[in-house]
């Protein structure tokens, strides 16, 4: 693996953790990808540490409060965890929880001839929990802000160890 | 020809200026504008300093950018002036050149050159 991908994707992380929007860190990256090859340069050697790099980048000027420091997962949930974010996971969890229970409840009674919660018709349950889990999809999809690559116009897709996976 | 070394601090002040010139010279793009700053005689200048100038530059309007793709190699983000930057390099040049000549008269006596 060349020093040149492992430091991108260093930036990558970095500008994730500064809360960045997508189709800005594929900008960021498709321009420092083109420099180092152009210069010849490491990562290092052009931009600084990915850290520094990226907090220039983001209008960060040391350590801002909100910023989420990569460092320590501890750090991550006290420090990085906005309001937002808990009203998120929370609306994600009721989409997502409430939506699959109405679904099998509604499923299984009518499967098993069981009884519903409340005696609700086990069709609305079933309707009622396929419009719910279709809103949790689309509230992930809405909310997962891919990282596109402007050259190509495709989203940048990662392996699990956050290394970039090569375009076609 | 030897490279500058200028003293960063001087740099900062006017790093900006300066990429500002370079755009307005014609429609440029990131490796280009270093080596544009080189032989300006500015001496080395990173990509780590320039691309946060630049992305200031995007988003006070002074430049506008756009994607292209190379006849050979990948696409580039190619930045050129607006109106807005226009008229800011034309004050700010404005400034600079009073400023250095006050600067220039103080400076004279003491030269060698």
């Amino acid at each position: 693996m060349s020093d040149k991908t492992d430091y991108l994707d260093d930036l990558i992380f970095e500008l994730r953790m500064l809360d960045v929007p997508g189709d800005r860190i594929g900008q960021v990256m498709a321009e420092a990808e083109n420099h180092l090859a152009e210069s010849g340069e490491t990562g290092p050697e052009a931009f600084g540490p990915a850290r520094d790099y990226a907090r220039q980048l983001a209008g960060v000027g040391g350590s801002a409060p909100g910023a989420k420091d990569s460092q320590g997962i501890w750090r991550v949930l006290v420090d990085g965890v906005t309001a937002r974010d808990v009203l998120v996971g929370v609306t994600a969890f009721l989409l997502c929880g409430a939506g699959a229970a109405a679904l099998i409840n509604g499923v299984f009674a009518l499967i098993w001839d069981l009884r519903t919660w409340f005696g609700i018709n086990p069709w609305v349950l079933v309707g009622v929990g396929v419009v719910l889990l279709t809103g949790f999809g689309l509230f992930v999809k809405f909310l997962s802000d891919p990282i596109v690559d402007p050259r190509s116009g495709r989203a940048v897709d990662f392996d699990r160890h956050g290394h970039r996976k090569p375009s076609a | 020809m030897t490279e500058p070394n200028w003293p960063s601090s001087w740099l900062k002040g006017f790093l900006e200026l300066a990429v500002l010139a370079v755009i307005a010279e014609g429609e440029t793009y990131g490796y280009e504008i270093t080596a544009s700053l080189a032989a300006a005689g500015l001496g080395t200048v990173k990509g780590g300093t320039l691309y946060p100038i630049l992305g200031r530059l995007e988003e006070a309007g002074h430049v506008s950018t756009q994607w292209r793709a190379g006849e050979s190699g990948p696409g580039r983000k190619y930045y050129s002036m607006t109106a807005a930057g226009t008229r800011e390099l034309k004050a700010r040049a404005g400034t600079w050149r009073r400023f250095s000549t006050q600067l220039d008269n103080l400076m004279k006596e003491h030269a060698d050159v």
